[in-house]
């Protein structure tokens, strides 16, 4: 149904969804995904492949769900401005559970850094440990995710004073950041001379630091989308929902990392 | 053709719904298949502990500690957290409003949707292997993977994140709705208290469970991917997965009771005949009882070695609660004090409420004391005390809450004599169930163990006895649920349903002058049961 | 009839907790580096005996004595800072 329809009867601004097969879809697609996993583990499914297949089930799902968020806000008009602040204000919600998740882990640290016990010398790091150190690879990092933050915040300047080449070279400039911070991280855990199990050191810097590479992961993905958006003119000044809540996820991001450095590469190391 | 139009009509409303009203009965649903589940499992156990020695459990001491953790979390996630955030919340929030419907409607039918899987990934654990032995709070050591080698922990564990997901997105849902979506002229200040209710819900859901989802994904790569965020060999601490835990397990249990302050203000509201007293006050309570609940989570934690002064800290912390939550009962009281009270079911619930909170409140601040906290670790009077808080109280208000709203949701009316039937015999039986327990607890008997010694056989039988008689009271509620389903319109007209009846200090123009139907809050203006999509024009709050 | 002379070590603000682990543990360390410094009959190193056989379980300390046996104690027993200190005071 399209804005002129709806608008001769609708009294109000909020955008009334269709009944939609995708939450169903996705809620059991992450039992199927949960029971797997659980038996993987434990011997009951020897094939990794039950694994991968519930992987993907939730991951075209996330698809097919959000083609209708944007066929409905793009092209459909039903993002109005009251539904555009309810969106941003929902991703501002969420962004404060992924720093309170965040924040779970950081105590996770500080609890077995600040006061190590005896089992590992009462020293941090253990002993046996090389920690990584913050001038090297971790500080090229930091300035990496600097960057992007100020080239994204160049590329949203650009969609707003309606600069379509350098809102489109920004938002390009930004994803390449952050993959090479991806590929940076990857490469640093790849020479790092402890691993996971490695004592509650290794554990709680791997948990940490991979949930932020998990999360950059997803954010370069976003970004790339945001870029294909600006290319196929989804985007404008004044209607870019997406545009805005990656711009938020990335300066998010951001600062956990500087904690993360801050904490983990350089009062810890 | 018409045959395969309302196949696909019904599952385009209940499987792919996007209609917070239409979830609403899902989860309601939903909760008494999960209540029901967990009653069976609570009556089992105290069937097992109506006489020392082996009862019916036939020694096997790991399916009673099953038992027990498959009854706590059952209750916990998956009937009361869907009944009061899930069944009123997505009822109620939008019609107080004056909002169409909920900010996301989709999130807000996978936020249901997550909850059967959820059970059947629990269920699964119970089935699987030797089952979860480790109560609602999965603490390593015993969760680990020493102790409980299967797969049914990291089943819980799962099923416990999709709740967590689930709880998250529907408190995102929650709160963008009453930021976003209030009708003209509802301010803030103008929000009926069931709905501030939820709102201190849904920000402490959203503060706590991702700490929650941390602390059992850490103990999950404990298990099965060699960390050692828990294990001491590897420099980690057990104490520290109970730090995680409690900070979201203590605020859990204000998550459980806010809403159902918001049910029992309205509820006295209404049949008291006044306004609640100091209502911005109350508000003000309710996030002060939501804030400090975030900071005292370690009182569940005084006998694991803390030093001194945290534990002053934390018993001086806990005792503050009492305070909002002395405001809200003086308040209740206050309201209750003349007006013209009519004691009908839903308000029988409220006062007993009153009365039972008061006294597992009171039974808080013993337990608050780090010292006298020593003792009573782990005896039975903790699970007197928070059966009289969560058990008693909760679940009175979410009854309060079905009896005062079920006839404006479903147009339909129950018996209200045999709901104050059923009101008596509740509240006998819980209180026979429960109130034993506290001596058994002062004389020293252990939670969670399945034989005790013969010395505490009397009150052991007597709660056994209070038990089943609980149990007998929830059958009649399903009977008064089937009467009302059967003649639902036939129970309108019954001379002892006049009682049923709404205040006169909130009510519109057009109703006022026709002097029809008169309400304190929004959803009582509406049509029984409420249009499918309420709102077509948004109402207007003076 | 023999006088026994009952102690226990006192309240040290250092390790406030109910649990000792720690204060044991710092004893242990601290008796071993003194001993390094000072030799076996140096008298005020017996402080850190006396607390550490009172509050370590006997298990705990074969267990470390094994571990600096065969040289994989992960403790802290390096005493070159100190050396530096009664060396400079010498000078």
């Amino acid at each position: 149904m399209s804005i002129e329809t709806r608008s001769k009867f609708q009294l109000f601004p909020s955008h009334e969804v269709n009944p939609s097969p995708w939450p169903i879809y996705m809620s059991f697609s992450l039992l199927s995904l949960g029971l797997t996993l659980g038996l993987l583990m434990h011997g009951y499914i020897l094939s990794t492949w039950w694994l991968i297949l519930a992987i993907s089930v939730v991951i075209s799902t996330i698809f097919l769900w959000t083609r209708d968020i944007i066929i409905e806000g793009t092209y459909l008009g039903g993002h109005t401005i009251a539904v555009k602040r309810g969106l941003n204000i929902g991703f501002l919600i969420f962004v404060g559970t992924e720093i309170m998740i965040f924040i779970a882990l950081f105590w996770g640290y500080f609890h077995s850094a600040m006061n190590p016990s005896i089992e590992i010398g009462c020293q941090w790091p253990p002993v046996g440990i090389t920690s990584i150190k913050p001038t090297e690879l971790p500080l090229l990092n930091t300035i990496i995710l600097l960057s992007s933050g100020a080239t994204v915040t160049w590329a949203h300047e650009s969609v707003l004073s309606r600069n379509r080449h350098n809102a489109l070279l920004g938002l390009f400039i930004t994803t390449l950041l952050i993959v090479i911070f991806v590929l940076c991280q990857i490469c640093e855990f790849n020479s790092a001379t402890f691993n996971i199990t490695d004592s509650v050191y290794g554990s709680i810097f791997y948990a940490t630091t991979g949930l932020h590479f998990i999360h950059m992961i997803m954010l370069s993905l976003m970004l790339a989308i945001c870029t294909a958006r600006m290319y196929v003119y989804h985007f404008t000044a004044t209607h870019h929902v997406n545009l805005e809540t990656t711009i938020l996820y990335l300066h998010i991001l951001d600062i956990i990392w500087l904690f993360i450095y801050i904490v983990f590469y350089w009062w810890g190391c | 053709m018409s045959q395969s139009n309302t196949w696909s009509a019904w599952i385009n409303r209940w499987l792919f719904s996007t209609n917070a009203k239409d979830i609403a009965i899902l989860y309601f649903i939903f909760s008494l298949f999960g209540g029901v589940l967990g009653s069976v499992f609570s009556l089992v156990m105290r069937l097992e502990l109506a006489a020392p020695g082996e009862q019916i459990l036939l020694g096997d001491h790991q399916l009673y500690n099953v038992l027990v953790s498959a009854h706590s979390v059952l209750m916990v996630f998956f009937l009361i957290m869907p009944l009061t955030a899930g069944f009123f919340g997505n009822y109620l929030l939008p019609l107080m409003l004056g909002a169409p419907d909920v900010s996301f409607a989709r999130v807000n039918n996978i936020a249901f949707w997550l909850y059967p899987p959820a059970l059947t990934l629990l269920i699964a654990s119970a089935l699987i292997d030797e089952g979860p032995g480790t109560g609602w709070t999965v603490y390593p050591p015993l969760s680990g993977i020493q102790s409980h080698g299967g797969a049914s922990i990291d089943l819980v564990i799962f099923a416990l994140h999709i709740t967590s997901i689930s709880s998250i997105l529907s408190s995102i849902n929650f709160l963008t709705t009453v930021l976003n979506m209030r009708t003209l002229g509802m301010t803030m200040t103008k929000l009926p208290l069931f709905v501030w209710s939820i709102i201190f819900t849904a920000s402490l859901l959203l503060i706590t469970l991702p700490v929650l989802t941390a602390g059992i994904t850490l103990l999950l790569l404990d298990r099965n991917f060699n960390t050692a965020f828990y294990e001491p060999a590897g420099g980690g601490d057990p104490i520290l997965y109970q730090h995680l835990y409690w900070f979201f397990g203590h605020p859990e249990v204000y998550i459980l009771i806010l809403p159902v302050f918001g049910i029992i203000s309205h509820v006295i509201s209404n049949y008291a005949k006044k306004p609640i007293f100091g209502k911005l006050g109350m508000v003000y309570a309710m996030g002060s009882i939501g804030f400090l609940g975030l900071l005292v989570w370690s009182h569940h934690m005084y006998i694991v070695g803390l030093d001194v002064d945290t534990r002053a800290y934390f018993t001086s912390a806990t005792m503050v609660i009492a305070i909002p939550t002395g405001i809200k009962i003086f308040s209740w009281l206050a309201t209750l004090y003349g007006g013209s009270i009519r004691f009908t079911t839903p308000m029988l619930y409220a006062i007993a409420f009153l009365f039972i909170f008061t006294i597992g409140g009171c039974s808080g601040v013993l337990l608050s004391n780090a010292n006298l906290d020593v003792a009573f670790h782990d005896t039975y009077f903790v699970v007197g005390h928070f059966h009289y808080v969560l058990s008693l109280g909760v679940v009175y208000g979410v009854f309060a809450g079905y009896y005062y709203w079920s006839p404006m949701m479903t147009g339909l009316y129950y018996n209200p004599t045999i709901a104050n039937i059923q009101f008596w015999m509740m509240f006998i039986g819980t209180n026979i169930t429960f109130l034993p327990m506290h001596f058994l607890g002062l004389n020293g008997m252990p939670r969670r163990i399945p034989d005790y010694p013969d010395a505490f056989t009397g009150f052991n039988a007597l709660s056994s006895l209070g038990a089943v008689m609980s149990v007998g009271a929830l059958l009649l509620f399903a009977y008064v649920i089937y009467d009302q389903l059967m003649n639902g319109l036939t129970n309108k007209n019954l001379s002892t349903n006049a009682l049923w009846k709404n205040p006169d200090f909130f009510e519109s123009n057009d109703i006022f002058n026709s002097n029809q139907i008169k309400s304190s809050s929004l959803e009582f203006l509406l049509t029984y049961p409420p249009m499918y999509h309420t709102f077509n024009t948004l109402p207007i709050q003076s | 009839m023999t006088e026994y002379k009952l102690q226990t070590p006192g309240f040290d603000a250092r390790f406030p907790q109910q649990n000792q682990t720690k204060h044991c543990y710092q004893s242990y360390l601290d008796y071993h580096k003194c001993v390094a410094l000072k030799g076996s009959d140096f008298e005020p190193c017996k402080v850190f005996w006396h607390t550490f056989q009172s509050l370590c379980p006997h298990d705990w300390v074969e267990n470390w004595d094994d571990e600096r046996e065969k040289g994989i104690f992960p403790g802290d027993l390096s005493i070159d800072q100190f050396k530096d200190k009664t060396e400079e005071k010498k000078e």
